[in-house]
């Protein structure tokens, strides 16, 4: 699978790395949310002086509503901090809102162009799936990081901070008692919730499993009626429901054991403090206000950090999902273009391949010293069983994958030394399977050439005899096809695409079992528009059926990835050689009877 | 469709809760009492801070009554810890087998839905649906239990004890609150369409990445690298929008909810004064109200966000309940029998059947099939070849007439006997990623894997299986994306070979294989074949010629039947056809 295309290690740093080059541009905003979290949270932390100061006057004067006058400054600068806190919140989600949003568009644009730059054998490792998801994934990793940062930890840091400052200024051994108060909950919380972290995982490995088993089953859903089953599928399933059952029960629990940790140690310090203070007061040397001071600057800070465990959670989960993502950013490019590479320039169309071999990844050898040449404007037949290279012959030819040895060329140029573009620019493939945007028809045929204008479209599309179809639907070409195409018989796409190869009008083509899909009469109504298309292009046909192929100027017999015969189909059927045999399979009936 | 009711979404749910119900309750005792206790306390830090502001001078006897005090405030928040915690673990033993029991029912409904059922939904949002309805259980129980339920005993508790210390402020706290609740309430229900907005432009985003990478073989072709990611930049500019929007509006939600809660504490601060300077309230009470304002505040900040996430959580429920409340289509019948072939002989009588009343698929269409008669079924595409084999399959039931085999009525007898009584090899097999020795054996369950090797060996399986590096334990990837297609019918072969049912039906079975494989299976088909009653769909005519008959369908009807050699001499659809086939290009 693709991971196993990643080889290097993806640190937080590399992650952080990364985020950074794309807040970097924003890095103005970025200041402004931070400061104004700063500010907020600052005012929240000055609350309690002002506490302090209401239950101080409390206790000095008496109950009378002269002393009313007494209390309404203090009211109002408790309202006013209150206010100034709202501001600056403001403030703050205003710019949010322009900084974190443009980030995370940013981040999955860059993450989306730079995967398509990937090569063929990439994409034929990875579910389209799952590719989608990481992308997703790596912004909202950024979006949980940033407000993690924002909104927990400069809180956090700014409410403790105040906490320490008032109750140190109050007395230093409670500061000092705070202090290491903090430091063994964030300690334990951080423990705590990296035991609870594992938990997590499992619970997810066991949910992506269940999620596994359900699309399995029903993406056979037929197979299952075929062989009645529905009571051996549903077995199945609970199976793993039990698993992911007992899995999430247990990261609950230890959800619940984090909370009951966090509880008793707040019910600790609180009545602790409390007890401390009394001893004071009776000492004479706390105030009821003192008393108050305490207890709010408590009531702030447990409130900030009830939360923090979530925030670690969250930034382990943020780490966890831009990994992925990261990594495949990483990889770099299996095929690229070399430095200061020239446009390929088509003149006449003249092929050659020189003593290439290739296999995919070390696997088996693929070709192996293959060499063929190929006049301007010929049209050659590949032939030869199932696992010749045929197939693989055209891919080298597209640069879809770098060959190991050898050398191809197309009037001369090397293919490895011109641009992919314009490589590709010059060669037209009608694939065996052809697949389709889920866009309208229109837009996919137009992928062909495009800036053709509509009437082109029409045209190239009558020609390929998808008009017919096309116009018996009820929104014409404007009808939607349906993710890769599902919405339009193999034989139709297979005309989607030859329709395409007609507009682009390519001086090379491919034909790889360009009709395979279509029954005997749609082949014989589309046989004259290849033939036009054909004409005055180096054309390689690759088809099972050899009644096809018999009208080609060559026929290249392959096995095992070499070359080993070729001629006109009157020479190479008086020879005993693996084209007879496959004429000879055509066209009998059963043998064996 | 929209048909279901958010009642029945909570009629599946207390379907599924009514086997815990005893814990269910207790439960929610649990939390009930941790959170009348967790208000209580407070009132003891009010004894607190009288104590203090009443005596003279500190003194022993302060001390201790202080210390009394403290003392019941830790047994108080131990109590409510009690409570508290051990309703957090119950719950999550009882609310995680729940959710597993809920996906269970759903799974099990779902299968039983028929072949168009299937046919006419993406697995993938079926899958979503099913994981869907176990999430929102939990949702909506973690939001009940630790939301709306705490929010409504604290509210309570305070209003009651408040009223006995000062019915102004109580009043002042109740329509607050009433004001509050319906606010936020009103807010969520109208941001809901942002969020919506925001959530589609989320998927069409997502479909636009989706739709490149799968198409990421013609992006290469046609170089269009740079036109995709034109393409992407926009939707994801217009998510960006639509995100920022709803981020605005649930921070105007903020702005007003920090108003409202200062105005409050401003009033009932005021009011407590007031009353404390005409000798009403003690020290006490001012330290009471103001930390029930806190408790309170915390309570109510996310409220209207929880809301929301409920009503999300109802949808997305619904999807999967209205699934689980639409009738299967195609129900055995009332005392169905077993079907029980003895020699195969089947027939259609006068069968009409169209798609959603569309064009008429089959036109009174009839066949007589003899026992252990080789059938090939020829025609134009569309001509409804392979709609008689689903039909005999019964995935659509029939609008007329009548389809028997051995004279039963395939309606009458259990879908269960019919299909164990036939083997269909489909045009496009599709796997299940499990290994290779799995999916073969679904051919019959209980096969043991010699028997399962033997039918593989027939089926040319063996070959290809026993290249790869880990042979039959082979996983094939998602619907068996990592075999080729020849592989994956040899597989379907192999399982038919595995099922050994009497009935035999090939529906383009070699169709993606080369002409060197076909000619290598073709033997073992023909096996296969024997003493079986067989229907064959090809488009390669040399596959037909050696059956004992072929009949010719077009438009829904068979119009012809007999050997080769006397459908060839007619001037008819097969002559037509034998030409095409017969002959290279056309045209030059």
């Amino acid at each position: 699978m693709a991971q196993g295309s990643i080889t290097k290690k993806i640190t937080i740093r590399s992650i952080l790395a990364l985020f950074w080059r794309h807040t970097r541009r924003y890095k103005g905003r970025m200041f402004l949310v931070l400061s104004f979290v700063a500010l907020a949270t600052g005012a929240e932390a000055a609350q309690p002086w002002l506490l302090k100061h209401l239950f101080d006057l409390l206790e000095r004067e008496t109950p009378s509503t002269a002393n009313m006058d007494l209390f309404l400054p203090t009211i109002l600068a408790l309202v006013s901090v209150m206010i100034f806190g709202w501001i600056c919140w403001r403030f703050q989600a205003y710019h949010n809102n322009r900084f974190q949003p443009r980030v995370m568009a940013d981040l999955e644009e860059s993450a989306f162009t730079y995967l398509l730059g990937h090569s063929l054998g990439f994409f034929a490792d990875s579910f389209a799936g799952a590719l989608v998801k990481r992308v997703h994934r790596l912004s909202s990793s950024f979006e949980r990081l940033a407000d993690e940062i924002t909104f927990r930890l400069v809180a956090v840091l700014v409410v403790l901070i105040g906490a320490v400052i008032g109750l140190s200024l109050q007395k230093p051994i409670l500061a000092l008692g705070f202090i290491l108060w903090t430091t063994l909950f964030l300690v334990l919380q951080y423990y705590a919730t990296r035991w609870a972290y594992k938990a997590d995982i499992q619970r997810s490995t066991f949910d992506s499993e269940a999620g596994a088993a359900l699309a399995d089953a029903i993406s056979n859903a037929t197979t299952i009626k075929l062989f009645p089953a529905a009571a051996y599928e549903t077995g199945r399933f609970r199976t793993a429901l039990d698993r992911l059952s007992k899995a999430r029960t247990r990261s609950w629990d230890r959800h619940e054991a984090i909370f009951a940790m966090q509880g008793t140690l707040m019910i600790g310090i609180n009545i602790a403090f409390l007890y401390i203070a009394v001893k004071f007061w009776i000492a004479g040397v706390f105030t009821l206000g003192d008393i108050a001071f305490i207890q709010a600057y408590l009531v702030v800070a447990f409130n900030r950090l009830w939360e923090v465990g979530r925030a670690f959670r969250h930034v382990f989960d943020a780490f966890a999902d831009a990994e992925e993502m990261v990594g495949i950013m990483q990889t770099p490019h299996e095929i690229r273009d070399v430095r200061k590479a020239k446009e390929l320039g088509v003149r006449k169309g003249n092929l050659n391949f020189k003593n290439v071999r290739f296999n995919y990844r070390g696997a088996r050898t693929v070709l192996d010293n293959f060499s063929l040449s190929i006049a301007p404007h010929e049209k050659v037949a590949l032939v030869g069983p199932s696992g010749a290279g045929k197939s693989t012959v055209t891919k080298l030819l597209m640069r879809f994958h770098n060959i190991q040895r050898g050398k191809i060329t197309i009037d001369g140029q090397d293919i490895s030394r011109v641009t992919q573009e314009s490589l590709r620019q010059n060669v037209a493939l009608v694939p065996q399977e052809p697949i389709l945007f889920h866009r309208t028809l229109m837009e996919n045929i137009r992928y062909g050439r495009r800036d053709a204008r509509d009437e082109e479209v029409i045209a190239a599309a009558k020609l390929a005899h998808c008009h017919e179809f096309i116009s018996g639907l009820k929104e014409g070409y404007a009808t939607f096809v349906g993710e890769r195409g599902v919405k339009l018989s193999g034989g139709e796409r297979q005309r989607v695409a030859i329709a395409r190869a007609i507009l682009k009008n390519a001086p090379i083509l491919i034909l790889d079992e360009a009709t395979s899909s279509l029954d005997s009469e749609s082949e014989a109504l589309i046989q004259d528009a290849l033939t036009k298309l054909m004409k005055d292009k180096t054309t390689i046909v690759i088809a099972h059926r050899l009644s096809t192929i018999l009208k080609m100027d060559r026929i290249v017999v392959m096995d095992k990835g070499k070359v080993v015969d070729t001629g006109t189909h009157t020479a190479l059927i008086k020879k005993h050689g693996i084209y007879k045999t496959l004429w000879e399979i055509q066209a009998g009936g059963f043998i064996g009877e | 469709m929209g048909m279901t009711s958010n009642r029945s979404v909570f009629r599946v749910f207390f379907e599924h809760i009514r086997p815990h119900r005893g814990m269910f309750l207790f439960v929610i005792f649990l939390i009930v009492g941790g959170e009348i206790v967790n208000v209580i306390a407070p009132l003891y830090y009010k004894q607190f801070f009288d104590v203090l502001s009443g005596a003279e001078a500190p003194s022993a006897s302060t001390e201790s009554s202080l210390r009394e005090i403290l003392y019941m405030v830790f047994a108080l928040h131990l109590v409510n810890w009690v409570m508290n915690r051990t309703a957090g673990f119950l719950s999550t033993a009882t609310d995680g087998r729940i959710m597993a029991e809920l996906e269970k029912s759903a799974f099990g409904y779902l299968l039983g839905h028929s072949y168009k059922f299937f046919t006419n939904s993406f697995s993938g949002s079926l899958v979503r649906k099913v994981r869907r309805l176990s999430q929102s259980y939990a949702t909506i129980s973690e939001n009940f239990k630790w939301t709306f339920l705490q929010t409504a005993t604290v509210i309570t508790t305070v209003l009651v004890i408040l009223w006995s210390r000062s019915a102004m402020l109580s009043l002042i706290l109740g329509a607050w609150v009433l004001l509050y609740t319906i606010a936020s309430y009103g807010f969520s229900i109208w941001k809901l369409k942002y969020d919506e907005r925001r959530s589609k432009e989320d998927s069409a985003s997502t479909a636009v990445a989706a739709d490149a990478i799968s198409n990421s073989v013609n992006i290469m072709t046609f170089v269009g690298r740079t036109f995709e990611k034109g393409l992407f930049a926009t939707a994801i500019e217009k998510w960006r929008k639509a995100q920022t929007t709803a981020w605005f509006l649930a921070d105007g939600n903020e702005a007003a909810q920090w108003i409202m809660m200062t105005t409050l504490e401003f009033v009932s601060m005021l009011t407590a004064l007031h009353y404390w300077s005409i000798g009403v309230l003690t020290i006490g009470d001012i330290v009471l109200v103001q930390s029930y304002l806190i408790t309170i505040f915390i309570r109510v900040w996310d409220l209207g966000r929880t809301i929301r996430k409920t009503y999300e959580a109802v949808a997305d429920a619904k999807e999967m309940v209205e699934i689980m409340e639409t009738p299967h289509e195609i129900r055995d019948a009332r005392a169905a029998k077993d079907l029980v072939v003895r020699q195969g002989k089947i027939v259609f009588n006068k069968v009409d059947f169209n798609y959603r009343k569309k064009r008429q698929v089959l036109d009174r269409m009839s066949l007589s099939i003899n026992a252990r008669e080789k059938v090939a079924l020829v025609g134009p595409s569309g001509a409804g070849k392979s709609t008689v084999v689903k039909l005999l399959m019964r995935f659509h039931d029939i609008q007329r007439g009548a389809i028997s085999i051995d004279g039963q009525n395939i309606a009458k007898v259990t879908q269960d006997s019919l299909r164990e009584q036939i083997s269909l090899v489909p045009q496009e097999a599709v796997l299940f990623h499990r290994s290779l020795m799995d999916n073969i054996r679904y051919g019959r369950r209980d096969a043991t894997d010699t028997e399962v090797i033997e039918a593989a060996k027939q089926a040319h399986c063996h070959e290809f299986i026993a290249q790869l590096p880990e042979g039959y334990a082979t996983f094939v990837g998602e619907r068996g994306v990592k075999l080729s297609g020849g592989e994956r019918q040899r597989v379907a072969i192999a399982r038919a070979i595995l099922k050994n049912a009497p009935i035999l039906i090939l529906d383009e079975a070699t169709s993606s294989l080369d002409s060197e494989s076909e000619m290598l299976i073709q033997d073992a088909l023909t096996k296969l074949m024997k003493d079986k009653t067989t229907i064959v769909i090809a488009h390669r005519l040399s596959t037909i010629l050696k059956m004992d008959r072929i009949v010719v369908m077009d438009q829904g009807k068979v119009v012809d039947s007999g050997t080769h050699a006397a459908l060839s001499k007619k001037v008819g659809i097969y002559k037509k056809l034998w030409e095409i086939q017969a002959g290279g290009f056309i045209g030059e």
